[in-house]
């Protein structure tokens, strides 16, 4: 059920693509976000994106995790097209492949850590609790064995992002996308997340990390720097 | 892959139940809300059927066939003389006549009751065998009282006191008091209901309080069975127009007719109170959910499918209704075991404007509970899936923008 990918083989590429949100006025032009953009990410190698706010880091992070759709160009994920595939079976891919950090960890307010990182699972087929030695034993890994009853707002941002990165590798996915994993977390914190990302990707996991962070610079395999794209260029959005 | 579907879903019942506490605020303000419609409506019904099965049941073990006289189409007292024409018809196995009338003691109203000396067709009385409710109840001689419950309650009466009853005398001062001995306290468990309003006095006594000097109100006729119709028809033959014989469907036409009315006006306003509760109910069980919007983006991250973020929805909402339900069923169990369903009794029970001193007669029938069920899901789960659905077609991207999604 869960991903099992030979470490090198593609996981995902973006084939130029271009992306143009609605405007937020009715009548003006989309906002286009991201122009003629290629990026592939293979199993067990680190792809690094960097740009300045505003320069679609975010929005290529979400074309690669299949929530958007590329207003233009193409997107395969595992070799195949999926640019127009219906959202139910984009679904089931991210379900199986794709594990995101968010960059403000996004955990669900009042919701036991444990919790939190089964989440994933649940809709997997896991029994409760198999869901919650899962959870625990990835919470373990990240020194929070003391915290997996404790509720989000029990936890400082450190726990929180620690949190955050224990859901996304719970179903051991393919894919990890990552947005700015690092932005507030603590030196130990930051330490542990790296780790044990790094330590996903050398088990044949791909990584697609955006983040000014030395470190992941360091280590990446491959890097996409981003610009802001020409006002002029934007257009029809999708 | 069967098992495996059942595994996700007894999984996402832990998600559910967990999610019930986690949004404490939201269960409570719906069980609140569900709870505030469900009990009164409970508690009435399951009165209302108590009440009918026990007045069905005194009819049932009443007389026959009660004859009254006919004064102008309305029912008027008969004269004592008629007794003996009724007892001699064949298949009659006794007949008593009963005086009836009503009375204000400082304002609460009683029923004064009395039951004349009993005409028994000896061949038949004797095969009957079986004993009538009037004569179970205490023997009285002139110038004492057996009171119900409910006004020995409110004159702090005991046996041994005197109850002293305003009536109309033929003199020129035209009322005058009258002194009575309580010999008894009527605490039927059979008739709580009917007896708690109730002053039993000697047959003579009422005749004078009345002023109808060998008439009584009606006469209670027992008839051999199988006899009952070839008796009223022989009776409105030899009384003619001047009496009014009503059998025992007769008399439970006239109960229903009544008790219906007045229940039924209870239960339309009852049933209105629920129909302003349901959007309000409905509110309720969204409410919060827009706050949700970004936990549903997050979850269309990870992958969960629209149906299964509402089916995890549904899953609270069935859960909130069933507890919900269920302690709506108990309330209303403990309220009418222990408080007698007050003040919502005076609704059904006219008079009954303090807690009955007796516990009042109720059926929790399954009809209600189911309906009760039925509405707390509906309500319950329409809301939260009509919000769900909303916070479903969000842009799961978004989050990754740092939106709500």
């Amino acid at each position: 059920m869960m991903g099992g990918i030979a470490p090198g083989k593609e996981l995902v590429r973006l084939q130029g693509v271009t992306k143009t949100f609605p405007p937020p006025v009715s009548g003006a032009p989309g906002v286009r976000v991201l122009d003629e953009v290629d990026l592939v990410v293979h199993g067990g190698e680190l792809a690094l994106v960097q740009g300045c706010s505003g320069s679609g880091k975010s929005t290529l992070l979400g074309l690669a995790g299949l929530l958007w759709r590329p207003t233009r160009g193409r997107v395969f994920f595992l070799g195949q097209e999926v640019s127009d595939d219906s959202s139910a079976y984009r679904n089931r891919l991210r379900r199986i492949h794709v594990g995101f950090i968010f960059q403000n960890y996004h955990l669900f307010e009042r919701m036991p850590a444990w919790e939190s990182v089964a989440l994933p699972l649940r809709v997997l087929g896991f029994s409760g609790a198999e869901c919650r030695r899962r959870a625990e034993e990835l919470l373990a890994r990240l020194d929070l064995e003391g915290r997996a009853n404790h509720r989000s707002e029990q936890l400082s941002g450190g726990e929180q992002q620690r949190v955050a990165v224990a859901r996304a590798l719970s179903t051991a996915p393919d894919l990890v996308i990552a947005d700015e994993p690092l932005s507030n977390a603590d030196p130990r914190s930051a330490e542990l997340i790296v780790s044990l990302l790094i330590m996903g990707c050398s088990s044949g996991s791909g990584l697609l990390v955006a983040s000014h962070d030395q470190r992941f610079r360091n280590l990446a395999a491959r890097r996409l720097e981003l610009t802001i794209p020409d006002a002029a260029q934007n257009g029809d959005f999708r | 892959m069967v098992a495996r579907r059942w595994t996700a879903l007894v999984s996402l019942l832990g998600m559910a139940s967990s999610n019930v506490l986690r949004f404490r605020l939201r269960t409570a303000v719906v069980l609140l809300c569900l709870l505030s419609a469900a009990v009164p409506l409970l508690t009435a019904l399951a009165m209302q059927e108590g009440l009918k099965n026990h007045a069905l049941a005194m009819l049932e073990a009443g007389p026959d066939l009660l004859v009254a006289g006919d004064d102008f189409g309305r029912p008027c007292a008969v004269p004592l003389s008629w007794a003996e024409i009724v007892r001699d018809i064949p298949g009659v196995v006794q007949v008593l006549p009963r005086a009836v009338g009503r009375v204000s003691i400082e304002d609460l109203p009683a029923l004064l009751v009395g039951i004349g000396p009993s005409l028994a067709s000896e061949d038949l009385a004797r095969q009957d065998g079986s004993a009538h409710p009037e004569q179970t109840l205490p023997s009285l001689e002139p110038g004492q009282l057996a009171v119900g419950l409910a006004i020995a309650r409110h004159f702090g009466l005991d046996v041994g006191d005197t109850l002293q009853l305003l009536l109309p005398t033929e003199g020129p001062e035209r009322f005058r008091y009258h002194s009575f001995e309580v010999v008894a306290l009527l605490d039927s468990p059979e008739s709580p209901v009917w007896s708690a309003g109730l002053i039993l006095a000697h047959f003579e006594d009422l005749q004078l309080i009345f002023l109808r000097e060998d008439m009584a109100t009606e006469l209670m006729v027992y008839c051999r069975e199988g006899y009952e119709e070839r008796i009223a028809r022989l009776l409105s033959e030899r009384l003619g127009s001047r009496a009014k014989i009503q059998d025992r469907s007769m008399m439970e036409g006239y109960f229903h007719g009544g008790f219906d009315r007045r229940s039924g006006a209870f239960l339309v306003y009852i049933l209105a109170a629920l129909m302003i509760s349901v959007p309000v109910l409905a509110l309720a069980a969204g409410h919060g959910l827009s706050s949700r919007r970004r936990e549903v983006a997050v979850m269309k991250c990870m992958g969960w499918e629209t149906w299964e973020i509402l089916l995890l929805q549904m899953l609270e909402s069935i859960l909130t209704a069933v507890i919900g339900a269920s302690v709506a069923v108990i309330i209303s169990l403990a309220w009418l075991k222990f408080g007698s369903g007050w003040p919502l009794s005076r609704f059904l029970m006219p008079g009954a404007e303090e807690l009955p001193p007796f516990q009042l007669p109720y059926i929790m029938s399954w009809t209600p509970v189911l309906l009760v069920y039925v509405f707390s899901l509906s309500v319950s789960a329409g809301g939260a899936v009509a919000s769900a659905w909303l916070a479903a077609s969000v842009e799961p991207g978004k989050v990754l923008l740092g939106g709500e999604g």
